[in-house]
């Protein structure tokens, strides 16, 4: 099967994770232009080791606009893949000012991001909207609540937006991971015998891009409006 | 041709394109709601075109006088005059328009092709000051 793409630019949230890295490799192999974002430091310093060829703007969800973002938006971005998530263990019943904060910036802030990126792509009756979602969404553990409550309706906005803009050419798709071995994942992974007692459950960093690219060709332009897991099996039994 | 009517010509041009109209049959009276049958999709597409076509920042918000309920409420609250209320929220709308719409506003959506004019006119102003 040939694998073919409409569009040409392609905005990577969180592009100096591991998954955003290996995403824009894979992107650029087939022609498109990629434009990495950052949050922290760290991330800046990923990309640029990666592809120092690369301007990586910083986009924090937590800010009140993405005036940053405008003259890209201006130019017109084809896919947004949302990789964006700050990590937040706690509880919900003890939830403060600082959990607040975090699904203010990944609920209200990743809509008003949204919006300013569904602008550049409704003249140009084209955009596809990929949301890197979690089985936490769906199964948080005991300290997720606020990660799996931001994932949950960070869906819920991706689900909407491909409803309501499909006429306009716009479409979406969130991608339920679930043990990545990267980043968080591979730190999870990484504790104690967890790598072995989870009997090969994990995703490997080049299936999750693989498959992340595969969500942005033309062909995959009919999965939209809904939520896909890919969690080798992981959710699937009762018990572990 | 006045700057205005060359804006109210852009955005009757816009119109009719965004709902598949005859430009012709759109007047700086014409209700985009009541008359237009423009939905919130095609209110945001709207937006966006006078955005990208004039050149100019939108805000949805008060481009279609979404929040004009919340207004009104706050300003009934306070115990403010609408009108005062209005003026302060909607710059672009001149006294006698905003009197207009404050007794049209229970026939139904209020917004005007003039309003949308007046809007793009006022942020033409602005980016020229």
């Amino acid at each position: 099967m040939k694998l073919s793409f409409r569009g040409r630019t392609a905005l990577i949230l969180g592009g100096g994770s591991d998954m955003g890295l290996a995403l824009t490799a894979l992107l650029r192999e087939e022609g498109v232009t990629v434009i990495p974002t950052h949050v922290s430091e760290a991330g800046r310093e990923a990309v640029d080791r990666r592809f120092p060829e690369l301007a990586s703007p910083r986009l924090d969800l937590g800010e009140r606009d993405f005036a940053g973002l405008a003259p890209i938006l201006d130019a017109g971005v084809d896919y947004l893949v949302d990789l964006a998530q700050g990590d937040l263990e706690g509880l919900a019943a003890t939830a403060g000012e600082e959990a607040e904060g975090y699904l203010e910036a990944h609920i209200s802030g990743r809509l008003r991001l949204l919006r300013a990126v569904t602008r550049s792509m409704i003249p140009r009756r084209f955009g596809r909207l990929v949301f890197v979602s979690s089985t936490a969404a769906a199964l948080p553990a005991p300290g997720q609540a606020f990660y799996g409550a931001a994932k949950r309706a960070a869906e819920g906005l991706y689900q909407s937006l491909g409803l309501e803009l499909g006429a306009r050419g716009v479409t979406s798709v969130s991608l339920r991971l679930g043990l990545v071995d990267a980043g968080r994942g591979k730190r999870f992974l990484d504790e104690g015998a967890r790598r072995q007692n989870l009997g090969g459950k994990v995703v490997t960093l080049e299936q999750a891009a693989s498959t992340l690219l595969f969500l942005l060709t033309d062909q995959a332009l009919a999965l939209t409006c809904t939520t896909i897991t890919m969690d080798a099996g992981l959710t699937a039994q009762k018990y572990l | 041709m006045s700057n205005l009517e060359n804006i109210t010509s852009s955005i009757t041009g816009i119109l009719a394109d965004i709902l598949d109209l005859d430009q012709a049959q759109i007047t700086p009276e014409t209700y985009v709601v009541r008359d237009l049958r423009a939905e919130s999709i095609d209110l945001l597409e709207i937006g966006v075109a006078m955005q990208h076509r004039l050149d100019m920042e939108v805000d949805d918000d008060t481009l279609f006088l979404k929040n004009m309920r919340q207004v009104l409420a706050r300003a009934a609250k306070a115990g403010k005059a609408p009108e005062e209320a209005m003026a302060a929220e909607y710059p672009h709308l001149d006294r006698a328009r905003i009197a207009e719409i404050l007794a049209d506003r229970e026939a139904g959506p209020v917004i005007k092709v003039r309003d949308l004019a007046a809007y793009a006119a006022d942020r033409a102003g602005e980016a020229e000051d």
